[in-house]
Parts: structure tokens; C-alpha cells; sequence
């Protein structure tokens, strides 16, 4: 590969507007920093590193100099994306938490089923706050599609159309096939089901990206007018808040459920456990309980993220 | 609440404040800046570093871009650049004189 040629590649890594300004005096540069040598590691990171700081930039990621409706915008979009995480995340602590009552002492459910309750709700107030933010831009969605935006947006919804008809049949085919197993043999008896419970677990995965994805796309080529971004300000905020109201219910649960029925978090045999509150239970949950509070985490730290940066850009505003 | 251009500038081995410095005797382009700052100031600007500064100064309206020669585009300082290059200096020449005064070394700043 020619020097050129190199430097033209890692200029993809800056963003589109970025390229078509400075992108011929930038390999012109590249290339005289380098001489007659190939272009040299350090070189390359420093570009790849500067070229996703820009990126960062231009979207409102990072600092002050995209303006403060971009930040608004992208803050709401990470927003959206760790909602996202939460719901792949709640999906797997509903399916890990299944009969979890069943684990406790009668007497004792009722602080674990608060906790689990509260769970829910925060997850459905969350998910109705996310209608509204879609259902706030529909206005400006029609304008896109009568002024021919569908070719700019056409790609990701027929990806999306894909994972839907993926979904559908998926949803179908292990809804068949589970009628004629036993309750043994749908919780890890027979392999082949459990093998097809996780791919059919990772086309969910994969069906809510893609809508994610819709989402983020078509909101990025939307004009949106000031009133209907702080509109989708606020309501961010308020997907932010439910996320957090999300996790900190499952860390209420999981404390309830670590104290009354630890076996359950470990997925070991019921009554065979370690002493309630031993530390062992923080290290060694079971996997599936192990993935689902890795999504929420990182959908917490999402979540924080896009909300500070939408407080910031309202603060900056006033 | 807009920044002003002086506020970017705090720091004397800042990239756009060396950037301010070079082109205050005259436009130069990408290379030709960093071998300046080099020169005068010992300090090696990495391109994503250089280029993220150009880009920066260019939107505060500190610096323009001249007419391309072979693909290299000079830049010159404007006059807002002037401005905020001596209000900035002016400052960081105080600052010194008080640490000089109190390092008693008045001799080498007077």
C-alpha cells in the first residue's frame, strides 16, 4: 500500500465533514511527516485516537464545540441505546428470576416481590416514556419522508424488516418445539433445546439492536425543532432515571434474595448454599445471573452518560 | 454561554496557543508549523494533535486557510488571533513576573 494511499485509509477514521475540509492537506501532511518511510505505528494511533475524538466532538459526545441542540440530541440517543441495554438486560433478569418466589420462605417474599415489582414498573414507565419520545418526532419523521429522506433511512429499516421475520418464525419454530418437552428438559435437559434457546435469545438480542439502530438513524437525519428537542430532552431524562430506578430495584432484590434464598443466585440445589451475606455470593452468582447484571451495568453507565450530557446542555442554555 | 477565544488559551505549551505563536511571524502550513513549534518550543505535536488544533483555532475564528499550494494549505493568524495571542501573553508575562518576584528572580524577568 502506498503512502498515499495508507494515510487516505486512516483518514476514515475522522469524521465525513471533517474529511472533505482538511482531508487532501492531511495526507499531504501525513505524508511529509513520514518521508519515504511507511507511515509509522505511533502515527497511525495518534491519527486513529484524534480521529475518534473528532468524531466525538462533531456529534456532541464530548466538549463544548458542537452546539448545545447536537449535544441535546446525542445525549438523548445514548439515552435511548443504554434503554436498549436495559431491555436485553431486564429480559434476561425476568428470564433468571423465573418462580424466584417460589425459592422463599412464605413468610418472607414480600420485601424480594416489592423489590422485583418495582422492577417492572421502572421498566414499563421507561418503555412508555420511549413511545412518547418516537411518537413526539413522528411529525418530523413524515417531513423527512415527503422531502425523500427514505433512501437516507431505507437500508436500516429493511434490516430491521429482516430481524422481525427472523424473529417471528424463531419465536415460533422453539414455541413448538418447547409444547412437546418437559419442564426437565426446557430448563437444561436436553441440550439441542438449550443450544436453540440461546441463538434464539441472540436474535432477540440482535432484533432489538436493529431497531435501536432505526432509531438512532432516523433521529440523527430528523429536523427537529428546539421545542421538540428539549421535549426529547426532558423525556430522556426520564429514561435515564428509570434506568437507574431499574437497577437500583434488582440490587434490592438481589440483597433480599442473597439473605432468604442464596441458592437461587447461584443456581445451585435449593437449601445448598453458603451463610446469607457471604461475600462468596458477590463473586460466584450463576452465569445467566452473572450476564444479566453485566448488561445493566454498562447499560447503567450508558444511561448516566447521555443523561449528564442532556442536563449539561440544558444548564449550558441558561 | 459561548467561551471566549482567551479561554481556550490558558496554557503556554497549549497546541493552539503554540500554533498562535508560529504563525504570529507569518502563515505556514501543516509540516511547516510543526517544525516551528519544534524549534522554538522543543515540542513534538503528534498530526491528530496539530490538525485538531487547526481545526479548533479555524472555528474560533483565530486562524484562516490561504489558497492550497501542492495540496499543502497555509494558515494565517487574524486578527481576533492578534488580539487573543497578546491578551494571552500579556497574562502569562504577569503571571511569570509574580513567580519571578517570589522566586527572587527579578534579574531574569524585569
Amino acid at each position: 500500500m502506498t503512502r498515499k494511499r495508507e494515510a487516505r485509509t486512516l483518514l476514515r477514521w475522522y469524521p465525513r465533514t471533517w474529511r472533505e475540509r482538511y482531508g487532501d492537506e492531511f495526507v499531504a501532511f501525513v505524508e511529509d511527516c513520514s518521508g519515504e518511510e511507511p507511515i509509522a505505528r505511533s502515527l497511525q494511533r495518534s491519527i486513529v485516537l484524534a480521529g475518534l475524538r473528532e468524531r466525538c466532538y462533531v456529534s456532541g459526545l464530548i466538549g463544548s464545540r458542537s452546539t448545545l441542540e447536537t449535544q441535546r440530541r446525542t445525549g438523548s440517543l445514548i439515552v435511548l441505546v443504554a434503554w436498549a441495554m436495559m431491555v436485553i438486560g431486564g429480559a434476561s433478569l425476568a428470564k433468571s428470576a423465573e418462580h424466584f418466589s417460589n425459592a422463599l420462605p412464605s413468610v418472607s417474599r414480600s420485601p424480594a416481590q416489592s423489590a422485583y415489582d418495582l422492577v417492572v414498573v421502572s421498566a414499563l414507565v421507561g418503555s412508555a416514556l420511549v413511545v412518547v419520545g418516537a411518537g413526539v418526532a413522528v411529525p418530523a419523521f413524515v417531513r423527512l419522508l415527503r422531502t425523500g429522506g427514505w433512501t437516507q433511512v431505507r437500508r436500516v429499516f429493511f434490516d430491521l424488516a429482516l430481524m422481525v421475520v427472523l424473529l417471528a418464525l424463531s419465536t415460533f419454530g422453539l414455541s413448538a418445539w418447547a409444547h412437546h418437552l418437559t419442564s426437565t428438559q426446557r430448563n437444561g435437559g436436553n441440550l439441542l433445546y438449550v443450544v436453540a434457546f440461546l441463538i434464539y435469545a441472540l436474535v432477540v438480542v440482535l432484533s432489538v439492536a436493529a431497531a435501536t439502530r432505526v432509531a438512532v438513524v432516523v433521529a440523527t437525519n430528523l429536523d427537529l425543532s428546539t421545542k421538540v428537542l428539549r421535549t426529547e430532552g426532558y423525556l430522556a431524562l426520564g429514561v435515564g432515571s428509570m434506568t437507574l430506578a431499574m437497577v437500583a430495584s434488582t440490587v434490592l432484590w438481589w440483597v433480599q434474595m442473597a439473605h432468604q434464598a442464596p441458592w437461587f443466585l447461584q443456581g445451585t440445589v435449593v437449601g445448598v448454599s453458603v451463610t446469607p451475606w457471604s461475600s462468596s455470593l458477590l463473586v460466584t452468582p450463576s452465569t445467566p445471573m452473572l450476564i444479566t447484571s453485566g448488561i445493566m451495568l454498562v447499560a447503567t453507565v450508558c444511561a448516566l452518560l447521555g443523561a449528564s450530557r442532556v442536563a449539561v446542555s440544558f444548564r449550558r442554555a441558561k | 454561554m459561548a467561551k471566549r477565544p482567551q479561554q481556550s488559551l490558558h496554557r503556554p505549551n497549549d497546541p493552539a496557543m503554540l500554533l498562535l505563536t508560529s504563525l504570529a511571524s507569518g502563515p505556514k502550513h501543516g509540516y511547516a508549523l510543526l517544525k516551528d513549534v519544534e524549534e522554538f518550543a522543543g515540542v513534538t505535536l503528534s498530526p491528530g494533535t496539530l490538525y485538531g488544533a487547526i481545526t479548533r483555532l479555524e472555528e474560533l475564528g483565530l486562524i484562516e486557510p490561504l489558497e492550497s499550494v501542492e495540496r499543502r494549505r497555509p494558515y494565517r493568524i487574524t486578527t481576533s488571533g492578534l488580539t487573543a495571542l497578546r491578551e494571552v501573553t500579556r497574562e502569562m508575562g504577569r503571571l511569570a513576573k509574580i513567580s519571578a518576584t517570589r522566586l527572587r528572580l527579578s534579574g531574569e524577568f524585569a
